[in-house]
């Protein structure tokens, strides 16, 4: 093995689904993202809690805590913690609004089924410094 | 795709079709609700931006005329400066779909538009019955530009593997009434069928979730019976297409 200097960014997946989980994990580690997941909205904030991140990207329907009400905890927490961005993903179940996901503290938004170019394009924004 | 503008400010016009653009969508202006109606009607846009507050005829007004063309179908969304929970519950209760607040951001303005113009297709092609295909090759192909064969394989397998006890479940909590983990179950199986291709499944998925939610659960167990015995003929037929690795 070659020690390579590739600097990894740590990304937080929260999806209910271990299909989606794997598929954005296989997808981001593709562009030298390191991925952890979390099954519902509030072993996100927890898992927030205890590590630093990159980038946040979150399902609305969380079981326990809904990806709204988690944004909405993690936008409270104190400096630059409380401003980690949010990409936030679903599909149109319950045709919410979007402007609720703006309001919740949303960095972007981005439909099921995805498109993943244009995933890896916001993660890109995001992620470079 | 086409996006109608409807703002009597030009310089909001102006912003709005530039952001717009950005995402390679055509954007109509119109300066006026009477105008605007008139584009509407001889454009056929795929979503409707609507000001509010506008001198002639305001937001709600045009709203309403909107919604009394049959062959205006499309979203239609306020822009307005108010923003407190009150107004914008009014907004949807008079049947804006949704609403972008002023100062509007450019970031908002693209999620939310290519949001509905998304829905808007998603419903046309539920209308026309395209979504009704077994399984989309070009699905693979695009999810093989980001990872490799053997990771897709793995994929499908983990898929299938997880349908199948899913569905297993599935009879298990109908025999228990517990409808509301039937729904999270269905939504999970919808959004990972239409994720790798198969969207004849996630179609059937989503539509018996949104009966359940209705509360029609008279025919549930034999549905239940014929999502497995579906599910089951697809893998059978489709599972070489994902043996990638010999």
């Amino acid at each position: 093995m070659i020690m390579t200097e590739i600097q990894y960014k740590k990304v937080l997946v929260a999806e209910d689904s271990s299909v989606i989980q794997n598929l954005l994990k296989k997808i981001l580690l593709f562009e030298n993202c390191k991925i952890t997941s979390a099954k519902d909205g509030q072993a996100v904030v927890d898992t927030y809690n205890n590590e630093e991140f990159d980038l946040i990207i979150m399902d609305i329907n969380l079981p326990k805590l809904d990806g709204l009400n988690a944004t909405k905890q993690i936008r409270a927490l104190k400096g630059s913690k409380g401003n980690i961005p949010i990409i936030g993903i679903s599909g149109n179940a319950k045709n919410l609004p979007v402007s609720e996901f703006f309001e919740a503290g949303m960095n972007e938004y981005l439909q099921k089924p995805l498109d993943y170019d244009e995933l890896i394009g916001l993660v890109k924004k995001y992620t470079n410094d | 795709m086409k996006v109608l503008v409807i703002d009597d400010n030009a310089v909001n016009r102006r912003y709005a079709k530039s952001v717009i653009e950005e995402d390679g969508i055509s954007v109509f202006e119109a300066p006026n609700g009477e105008t605007g109606i008139a584009t509407a009607i001889e454009q056929k846009p795929n979503v409707i931006l609507v000001d509010i507050q506008m001198p002639d005829m305001d937001g709600f007004e045009c709203l309403k005329r909107l919604k009394g063309l049959p062959e205006i179908q499309a979203p239609i969304l306020a822009i307005t400066a108010f923003s407190n929970p009150e107004d914008r519950e009014l907004f949807i209760r008079e049947g804006f779909q949704d609403y972008i607040t002023k100062p509007v951001k450019p970031n908002v303005l693209s999620s939310t538009i290519k949001y509905w113009l998304k829905t808007d297709m998603h419903e046309k092609r539920i209308e026309e019955n395209s979504l009704l295909i077994e399984f989309d090759p070009e699905v693979k192909e695009e999810l093989l530009k980001h990872m490799d064969p053997a990771g897709l394989e793995e994929l499908f397998l983990q898929f299938q593997e997880e349908i199948n006890e899913y569905l297993d479940q599935l009879m298990f909590l109908h025999s228990s009434k517990n409808y509301y983990n039937i729904c999270s179950i269905l939504h999970i199986i919808k959004g990972n069928a239409g994720s790798l291709g198969f969207f004849e499944l996630s179609e059937l998925a989503s539509q018996l979730e949104i009966k359940i939610k209705l509360g029609n659960y008279d025919a549930l167990e034999n549905e239940l019976l014929d999502l497995r015995s579906y599910s089951k003929r697809l893998f059978d037929k489709y599972e070489t297409q994902f043996n990638l690795n010999l």
